[in-house]
């Protein structure tokens, strides 16, 4: 097994800097993902591990060995590419053939190592079909194969889902990390969806203007987003931009620029007269009719500006005096839920009240 | 600069300083030795006088206007044929449109100075078809003399036997860009509230603008440059015609040959300037998310039917004129003087001109300059296109440029210049213009920016990541060519040095122009084309003599075509046209 170390990675393309002085270690087996925006460098980044740029700056280690000098073809990486770059003159078997004929192996055992590779990605049979005759999930599977059979170090995966259509790519993803699981091959991911980012990722980067905004497990992304950049990026959000008013004991007092008063459970490192960032996720921000009372926590009035109904959840615009409050009311029913234009109390706790940063 | 060059690798770097040492002597000097030529006056000296004289005598004058009007006239006939034809079956399915997609092919199939010659032996003096309609007319009393025949020496005569090569360029280019056009392009427009004429001129024709332009340009650089067709009708008030007659006359004045060539040069590149300056000639990028919808295509119904089948029944029957002339006049027996009806079958002008070693010789000779042409052309037109496609370097404008001069300037111009450049003793007595290279190289040189361009787009077909995935699995720059980019773009390729055969083989202004006396089998270097020219100028028999050479030039452009475009599918017409 192999891991990744990517020591002050640093590449222009004219006056663009494109990934701007990055280190990374990405640990043996892990799936790992780089997550952004288009043109954030993700591409460019991925693009220098398998050796396609050649990085200004820096260093690039499997295990110990430097590799950022070595061609593409000496670093025996796995690459998906984002159109699969299918061979248009090969079948199927040919394609996925490729890799082993350049390792010199023998008829025999290419010939064996496709056929488990195809079976592996669920295409048996179809090993003498040219590339135009498969569906896009197929195309992708073959690209798959393809760059598994050669049982590569890492395997990189260029935004490999983005032309599938939305149910193909949930089913694909699952796919994916089951495989990458059972073999085991350390795995760079490169995607701007953040769903997928943390639906299949170990840990992943968020990458924005060629840096690393932050690095860490999908769970600890999502609750804690270290700015602003994070916090906007991954999910919907409430942010609040604020000055802490007055500290007590377990309650902290925050002023938004609006003139909402916040009060927050614990927030490390604050202190009074600072200018914050803070941030309430709309799955902790509850929706009740206008007579709502609560002795403790957050509570503002406002009126429904919209309900989105995604099935599972409906997701209210709440435009309170102050400014607009999203939140999220799971298992919504007849009953339960709330018209345009209602007047209504939305309520979050303390302990939901998250620091990204201070200003 | 160079240190800059030296950033891209080596072999691309001897790449595009071989092109651009060949492209230079073989292009760039020689057009610039024209433009010398043209300033150079009687004692010597640098001036102005040959372009007073030019315009100062009134034949030369009337020789220019008559070449301006002539373009402008074909570009009209031709757009008015091309245009509602590429409409037409590119919108419409109708009863027998497969038929008529093949025959409408039909006119490129044979070359422009073939055509001539049959159209002068169908409607010229005592032609075919002119013999039948004065009988006719004498049938029905009506008293009307036919004797100079149907097409004369004159504007009109040039601009009908031009129309019927050159019409195919705007259809097929018009075509072209129509069939791209994305149906969902003009179904938002009817989305919103927009039909009939009022769509077509405010949606369809701007987006198919592109192809329309091309063909156009290409059709107007055609008959401006022409040679072939004024010599066949021997219509001498016509610049280029004039230019060549000053060049091969002996004792003629060489410098007007060189200031009606600049000419000439000038106002192609004003008119390439224009279109490029006003309409474009790129082709909208369309950006398409999911699968491509099927172009829009309506039935029409029995009555229109009926009309587009007779109005495409008429053209064909017109277009096959030449063909029909070829046959007759290489196979029948010639009829007396003032009679249509041939004598009968034969092979005797065939086998004439089989017998003669100059015909044979001529045919094998121009076999030898073609194919070589056309691997030295697709070598020297892949590799430029190569350094365009795939390297970023300083000088890459510059190379684009100077492999896209020869699209803009008249063939006589490269002839002259090979001329005035080549005609000097390099080593010895060696000169370049006495020895048979010099066709081969400027059929070459010639037919570069087609070259160029159809190479461009083959490689471009190939994308990057093809050549990644490759390397990626562990494949070397060389396996990953070979085995990856290779067998994607010979047929492409293939197809590009088989239409440099063709060309090649029927090419009219150099082949006329440049005559070296040595060639690959011996003394004797004529090539076809010139063998042609020279049996048609020989009388009656000899001119028969002369169709049977250009059925054999039909044959060789009419298989040429077959192959480019089963390696392409269809798409060979694009390619064609100089």
């Amino acid at each position: 097994m192999v891991y990744v170390k990517l020591e002050n990675l640093e590449k222009s393309f004219g006056l663009v800097v494109a990934v701007d002085n990055i280190s990374l270690t990405i640990e043996e087996s892990e799936f790992f993902t780089i997550l952004g925006p288009s043109g954030c460098g993700k591409t460019t980044t991925l693009r220098m591990i398998a050796g396609f740029y050649k990085p200004d700056r820096g260093k690039i280690y499997f295990n110990d060995k430097e590799v950022h000098r070595l061609p593409p073809e000496k670093r025996n990486t796995g690459m998906v590419f984002q159109n699969y770059a299918l061979w248009p003159h090969m079948t199927v078997f040919k394609n996925v053939a490729f890799g082993l004929e350049m390792r010199k192996l023998s008829k025999e055992d290419i010939r064996n190592r496709v056929m488990t590779a195809l079976d592996l990605v669920d295409l048996e049979g179809l090993g003498d079909r040219t590339p135009d005759q498969l569906s896009g999930g197929q195309q992708q599977r073959v690209a798959l194969a393809r760059a598994l059979v050669i049982e590569p170090d890492v395997l990189l995966l260029d935004e490999p889902l983005s032309n599938l259509d939305a149910k193909l790519r949930v089913e694909m993803r699952t796919e994916i990390k089951k495989l990458q699981k059972n073999l085991g091959i350390t795995t760079i991911y490169v995607t701007h969806d953040q769903k997928e980012a943390l639906a299949v990722s170990d840990r992943l980067a968020v990458m924005g203007k060629g840096k690393f905004e932050q690095v860490g497990k999908p769970l600890e992304i999502y609750t804690k987003p270290s700015n602003k950049f994070v916090a906007s990026f991954i999910g919907l959000i409430n942010l609040f931009n604020g000055t802490v008013s007055k500290i007590r004991k377990d309650e902290i007092w925050i002023r938004t620029n609006e003139g909402l008063d916040i009060i927050a459970g614990s927030l490390e490192g604050v202190k009074e007269g600072m200018e914050v960032l803070l941030a309430v996720r709309p799955e902790h921000v509850e929706v009740h009719p206008q007579d709502f009372v609560s002795s403790e926590g957050n509570v503002v009035n406002g009126i429904v500006e919209s309900v989105e109904y995604l099935g599972d959840l409906a997701r209210y615009n709440v435009k309170t005096k102050y400014q607009i409050i999203n939140a999220d009311q799971y298992s919504p029913s007849v009953e339960k839920s709330f018209k345009l234009g209602e007047k209504v109390m939305v309520y979050f706790g303390k302990e939901d009240v998250h620091l990204v940063e201070v200003l | 600069m160079l240190k800059n060059l030296r950033s891209i690798d080596k072999f691309s770097f001897s790449l595009f300083i071989i092109a651009v040492i060949l492209l230079s002597i073989f292009v760039l000097i020689p057009v610039f030795t024209v433009v010398l030529n043209a300033f150079e006056e009687p004692n010597g000296e640098i001036g102005l006088q040959n372009f007073a004289n030019l315009f100062n005598t009134p034949s030369y004058r009337r020789g220019l206007i008559n070449s301006i009007i002539t373009a402008s006239l074909t570009l009209i006939t031709t757009s008015a044929i091309g245009i509602p034809v590429a409409y037409i079956m590119t919108r419409y399915v109708f009863f027998g449109k497969k038929v008529f997609s093949l025959l409408t092919i039909l006119p490129l199939m044979i070359p422009p100075f073939v055509g001539a010659l049959a159209l002068v032996g169908m409607l010229g003096r005592n032609g075919i078809i002119t013999n039948f309609l004065q009988q006719s007319f004498l049938w029905l009393g009506l008293n009307i003399s036919l004797e100079a025949g149907l097409i004369l020496p004159d504007i009109i005569g040039i601009v009908f036997v031009q129309t019927f090569h050159l019409w195919p360029l705007i259809y097929l280019n018009t075509s072209a860009s129509l069939s791209k056009i994305d149906p969902t392009l003009e179904e938002s427009a009817r989305n919103l509230g927009s039909s009939g004429f009022g769509l077509f001129r405010r949606i369809t024709l701007p987006l198919a603008m592109p192809g329309f332009a091309a063909g156009a340009l290409l059709v107007f650089l055609w008959s401006i440059a022409d040679l072939g067709t004024p010599i066949m009708l021997n219509f001498t008030e016509y610049s280029v015609f004039q230019a060549y007659n000053e060049l091969t006359i002996q004792g003629g004045y060489r410098e007007m040959a060189s200031v009606i060539s600049i000419v000439l040069t000038g106002i192609s590149a004003f008119v390439l300037f224009l279109v490029n300056r006003y309409v474009g000639l790129k082709e909208y990028a369309t950006v398409r998310a999911g699968a491509a919808p099927k172009s829009i295509q309506k039935k029409i119904d029995k009555k229109i039917n009926v009309i587009v089948v007779l109005f495409l029944s008429i053209l064909v029957l017109i277009s096959i004129i030449p063909h029909i002339g070829t046959l007759l006049m290489a196979f029948t027996i010639r009829p007396s003087y003032g009679e249509w009806i041939p004598k009968g079958f034969t092979l005797d002008y065939m086998l004439t001109a089989f017998a003669d070693s100059r015909s044979s010789l001529a045919i094998a000779n121009s076999m030898v300059y073609a194919l070589l042409a056309s691997f030295a052309g697709i070598f020297l037109g892949a590799s430029i296109a190569y350094l365009l496609v795939r390297k970023k370097f300083p000088g890459k404008s510059i190379l684009d440029i100077i492999s896209t001069i020869p699209f803009a300037i008249p063939g006589i111009v490269i002839g002259l210049g090979y001329i005035y450049m080549f005609s000097q003793p390099i080593i010895g007595n060696f000169r370049l213009t006495s020895i048979w290279y010099i066709l081969v190289i400027s059929y070459s040189m010639r037919r570069l920016p087609y070259t160029v361009r159809s190479s461009h787009a083959v490689l471009k077909q190939v994308h990057k990541s093809l050549e990644e995935a490759a390397t990626n699995l562990g494949a070397s720059r060389i396996k990953s060519f070979t085995s990856i980019t290779l067998p994607l773009i010979t047929p492409g390729l293939v197809a590009g040095a088989v239409l440099i055969f063709i060309t090649s083989f029927t090419e009219v202004s150099t082949s006329l122009l440049l005559q070296p006396i040595v060639g690959p089998f011996g003394v004797y270097a004529r090539p076809l084309t010139l063998q042609i020219l020279l049996q048609a100028k020989g009388g009656p028999a000899a001119t028969r003599v002369a169709s049977c050479l250009g059925f054999i030039q039909i044959i060789a452009t009419t298989i040429g075509l077959y192959i480019t475009n089963k390696l392409l599918g269809g798409r060979a017409g694009l390619a064609f046209g100089g």
